[in-house]
């Protein structure tokens, strides 16, 4: 090999430490300046929704081990997360929501359209118009309750009445549609979407409170993303912010809806109620919660 | 603007990986049936001692960072626009740096790369004659076309490549600093990133395979920057011919 080649080689050598040397010393770029990029008009409501393992490909994953410690996160969990329920059983079920006349129907579970269960109380699956359930908007219903007998989870009629007259009691089911949108969100969003696109999966995500992330996935983009309190009004404090907060406090001030270690979302590594309370005041923004 | 911008990032979203899959994995098909099916040209020219300086040592400096940092972006760049930083355990704000790192030995080794070849690639009418037999690619008779220093589908490369780094340079800035642009700008620069990645990702395949595999000879160039005279003569004639006249004219000592 000739001394030029020799020193090429040398010098490619070089420089690419050198590059990855630097590339794994400097920041990159500045903070973002989200004001700014809040301020432009944007709708990203017609956005893909991309699903919370696409939002920790980039954003740490601790943030998903603490959501998942969270009260929110327990809203709604897939059926598999009980233990011994038995969902290879068929179960004959009335709309408890018509009052007209009795519709029933024979439902295998097992091929049902099972979507989960609320807060480890209810059961909700989807029934389409043909099976003759009309009585919920959304086509949800909360087909049986979950009690724990032991370590084991069974179903029970999520409500009994004689609904034919014929003097024993059946198993009666409940229209979920108008719980859907606190209790489960993602749910109720899921069901509003067109058929086709991207859905928002069942219960509390990332995008529940963030909005749809395909925008921001894609560009990165601040303004493509929803973090603001704005989320928390849709079922707390009765839909708007409580009079007993100046304009410049927030919900997130006091809370971080991702949870800490503990799964608790009141930030008491820095806060205590006496921050923001007298000792023994009453707390009256969350007087709408505690009468719910 | 907005809403279309955003329907197409959706699609883009939903295809992007696809997207890729179907393109490496057809010009990598490709190759190979151009290979087993049509096969090298000039199996003999590999042997041949080097005489003629046909890449001088900056081009092969710009060639080499020009060559591995896209190689590199395009690894990374199909683990971002597939959402699997987190699956593969990398580290997304470390895997950002190292991108945007990359870019920039892209950036500076794509511009220079830009201006050395940037009067070689103009089209000259003998080349018409190489489009007309496509390099004499389809066919296993060995075919002597006129070429220049570059023959017109390496100045098809030049244009499109350089086109495309071009796109995504600026893009990639834009992308790099998504803060500081309209949520618009971001989304046409996302757009316009991943799909001229793509293109360039499946251009470079093809220009890989026409450097190594079906030009025996031709790969060893990009390190002591020589050629054979046989080699020259068989895929650039023109550039020969020049060359010599040059030389008999006293005004180069390339040969």
């Amino acid at each position: 090999m000739e001394k030029k080649s020799k020193a090429l080689v040398a010098l490619m050598l070089a420089v690419s430490v050198l590059s990855t040397a630097c590339s794994s010393a400097k920041p990159l770029a500045p903070a973002p300046n989200s004001s700014a990029a809040e301020a432009q008009a944007l709708d990203i409501s017609k956005a893909a929704y991309v699903g919370s393992q696409t939002c920790i490909s980039c954003h740490s994953n601790t943030i998903m081990d603490s959501f998942n410690k969270t009260t929110h996160a327990a809203l709604f969990k897939a059926a598999t997360a009980y233990p011994g329920l038995n969902l290879n059983q068929t179960v004959t079920i009335f709309d408890d929501g018509n009052k007209t006349k009795p519709v029933k129907l024979d439902l295998n579970l097992a091929q049902g359209d099972i979507k989960g269960v609320m807060a480890d109380q209810h059961l909700v699956a989807s029934l389409s118009q043909s099976t003759g359930f009309t009585s919920d908007n959304l086509g949800l219903y909360r087909i049986a309750d979950l009690e724990k007998e032991g370590n084991a989870w069974k179903l029970t009629p999520a409500v009994e009445k004689d609904y034919d007259k014929n003097g024993t009691k059946d198993w009666g089911v409940r229209n979920y549609g108008d719980c859907a949108t606190c209790h489960s969100p993602g749910l109720a969003a899921q069901a509003l979407q067109a058929p086709g696109a991207n859905k928002l999966t069942g219960g509390m995500s990332c995008e529940t409170c963030h909005g749809p992330g395909g925008v921001h996935a894609a560009t990165g983009s601040p303004a493509a993303i929803a973090v603001n309190e704005d989320s928390c009004y849709v079922c707390h404090a009765g839909g708007e912010k409580p009079a007993d907060l100046t304009p410049e406090q927030s919900c997130l001030e006091c809370h971080n809806p991702h949870g800490n270690a503990r799964g608790l979302m009141f930030k008491e590594d820095t806060l205590s109620c006496e921050s923001c309370h007298e000792s023994g005041d009453s707390d009256p923004h969350h007087a709408v919660l505690k009468a719910h | 603007m907005n809403s279309l911008l955003v329907t197409l990032i959706n699609y883009y979203i939903d295809f992007i990986a696809i997207l890729f899959a179907l393109a490496i994995s057809g010009v990598v098909l490709g190759v190979a049936a151009h290979y087993f099916i049509i096969g090298p040209h000039g199996k003999e020219l590999v042997k041949l001692p080097p005489e003629i300086i046909r890449m001088t040592l900056l081009e092969r400096f710009t060639h080499f960072f020009r060559m591995v940092s896209c190689v590199l972006l395009a690894l990374t760049g199909i683990v971002f626009a597939t959402f699997k930083v987190n699956t593969l355990g990398l580290s997304y704000q470390w895997l950002l740096k190292f991108h945007v790192s990359l870019g920039i030995i892209f950036t500076i080794s794509s511009l220079i790369s830009i201006v050395i070849y940037f009067k070689p690639s103009f089209f000259k009418k003998y080349d018409w004659e190489w489009f007309k037999y496509m390099g004499g690619y389809l066919t296993k008779k060995e075919m002597h076309l006129p070429a220049g220093k570059l023959n017109a589908g390496q100045k098809v490369f030049f244009w499109l490549s350089g086109a495309l780094s071009v796109l995504l340079i600026i893009s990639g800035d834009i992308l790099a600093f998504p803060q500081n642009y309209h949520i618009n700008v971001a989304m046409a620069a996302a757009l316009i990133h991943g799909l001229s990645a793509l293109m360039l990702f499946a251009a470079v395949l093809g220009h890989a395979y026409l450097g190594t595999a079906a030009n025996p000879g031709t790969f060893q160039v990009l390190l002591h920057g020589k050629v054979a005279r046989e080699w020259a003569k068989t895929h650039h004639p023109e550039w020969v011919k020049e060359l010599e006249q040059s030389s008999a004219s006293g005004k180069t000592a390339v040969m």
